[in-house]
């Protein structure tokens, strides 16, 4: 770069008044940059309302860092079970399953012919062993959280300025040590407003900056209706919610809501084995527990002769709702596995005649099954 | 590519750091880049600011700023330029300089 023909012509830079007393943003960013860096800042007090971190959702931040925090901010009395408690984790992985098969089915990728191994028994125990721990890995759930609160913060209003830009400024940090959530990104209108940016706009920002695998900047448009429901016609719901996970944030509202979608339109046509042994089995059961509607699933457990996890689902379920009926009665009667799925196909299904019907004829040709054999 | 250097500050103030925020700007892509120039080689790149309001990005101009850093060099004591200060000052990180609004330090 030849600096040397400029240094003649341009003038001397006029210092920028260091002596920031309460710079925004050396006061907002906290400990991390503060600790390198001592400013003589004096903190105006109106600045108090500013000093806030970002505003996050009820449920936000990583699930693994609200594993207990999660239990103690429920109600003193009963403690509601939430998606990340031990238990229900526990009760959600026996219900997905573990098909090896469909966990690892061939994925599109690079074509190259097939590799055959010659084992031992002990060889071929070692490789399945470590073929189920790399399958739980992929079988973890992603997590389900509350829709975030849309951010409003308005930082300043500098009438000045108003009229002199015709486009938006959107300003993002990008030091390394700062976790996204906590990135300041602000936008500076045309009328002059500073203000925080949108969690749209934050998370278009971050994606522009810090890339992560399989994200678009922009969305795609395979989540258009349209589109999503080509792809329901298609028994895709699988990869729907792959690509919903990898594109947007779990509390965003975009996510919340086709997620939402993909499991109405599974209960509507009862494909629940679709998204059996993936990952994305425990949200939809959660989500059908919270909204009261297991029947379908229920049905579909029992058809398939399993009725383990059939009772966990009730189990679950009377975790969920103490106060229900079938909870209730369940507790009065101690009842368990079979006799636990016929207390609540009595008290609180909606189609607890068909319920019991299937749970006849499994029965039956259980009965008849041991008798034959 | 050419490089169409806008540096503004260049100069060499007597007795304090020689450290300044520069802005470095590519023809045929309206791109700058605020960099802290040491006199002559201007080595250390550290942000990214864009100035093409690009139709995609919903009418945006984007500028990023590490933070961390612009702290570090002004606590060194390195000055800035106009255009940076100005850009600082809308950002809200610096306080707005009320001779720099109005001249827009880019036409």
């Amino acid at each position: 770069m030849a600096h040397s023909r400029f240094r003649r012509r341009w003038p001397r830079i006029v210092m920028a008044t260091l002596r920031v007393s309460g710079s925004l943003w050396s006061l907002l960013t906290g400990s991390p940059s503060t600790k390198r860096v001592c400013f003589c800042a004096r903190a105006r007090p109106q600045l108090g309302t500013l000093l806030q971190p970002l505003p996050g959702p009820s449920g936000a931040g990583l699930p693994c860092r609200r594993l207990g925090s999660e239990a103690e901010s429920g109600s003193s009395e009963i403690k509601k079970p939430t998606f990340m408690d031990e238990e229900v984790q526990n009760i959600l992985t026996k219900m997905t399953g573990l098909n090896l098969q469909k966990v690892f089915k061939p994925a599109v990728q690079e074509l190259k012919p097939p590799t055959y191994k010659l084992m031992t028994q002990a060889q071929l125990e070692e490789a399945t062993r470590k073929a189920i721990e790399a399958a739980k890995e992929r079988l973890k759930m992603p997590p389900v959280l509350e829709e975030r609160t849309p951010i409003n913060d308005v930082l300043a209003e500098d009438k000045i300025l108003e009229g002199t830009e015709t486009a938006k400024y959107v300003f993002t940090d990008i030091s390394y040590s700062i976790p996204h959530r906590e990135r300041f990104i602000v936008v500076r209108e045309p009328s002059g407003t500073l203000r925080k940016a949108s969690w749209e706009e934050r998370d278009r920002m971050i994606q522009v900056y810090f890339p992560k695998e399989g994200r678009r900047v922009l969305t795609p448009i395979i989540f258009k209706e349209e589109n999503l429901k080509t792809m329901y016609s298609q028994d895709r719901h699988a990869d729907v919610l792959n690509l919903c996970v990898a594109q947007f944030e779990p509390d965003s509202a975009e996510y919340i809501k086709i997620h939402h979608q993909t499991y109405e339109d599974i209960d509507k046509h009862g494909k629940y084995d679709l998204l059996r042994s993936t990952r994305h089995f425990g949200g939809m059961t959660w989500y059908f527990i919270n909204k009261k509607k297991i029947d379908g699933l229920l049905i579909d457990q029992i058809q398939r002769d399993l009725l383990d996890d059939a009772a966990s689902l009730v189990q679950l379920y009377h975790m969920l709702h103490p106060d229900g009926p079938s909870a209730q009665e369940a507790k009065v009667q101690a009842a368990e596995g079979v006799h636990l799925i016929k207390v609540f196909a009595k008290t609180e299904a909606q189609r607890g005649a068909y319920i019991e019907l299937t749970l006849q004829a499994y029965q039956e040709a259980f009965v008849s099954h041991s008798a034959a054999s | 590519m050419v490089q169409l250097t806008t540096v503004l500050c260049k100069a060499y103030h007597g007795g304090h750091s020689p450290f300044c925020l520069a802005l470095c700007g590519y023809t045929n892509q309206l791109f700058y880049y605020i960099v802290a120039v040491r006199n002559r080689d201007g080595c250390f790149v550290e942000q990214l600011d864009s100035y093409c309001p690009l139709p995609k990005s919903h009418g945006e101009r984007v500028i990023a700023l590490n933070l961390d850093w612009i702290q570090h060099w002004t606590v060194c004591g390195a000055h800035l330029c106009k255009p940076v200060e100005w850009l600082l000052g809308l950002s809200g990180f610096f306080p707005l300089k009320e001779s720099i609004v109005g001249r827009h330090p880019y036409r």
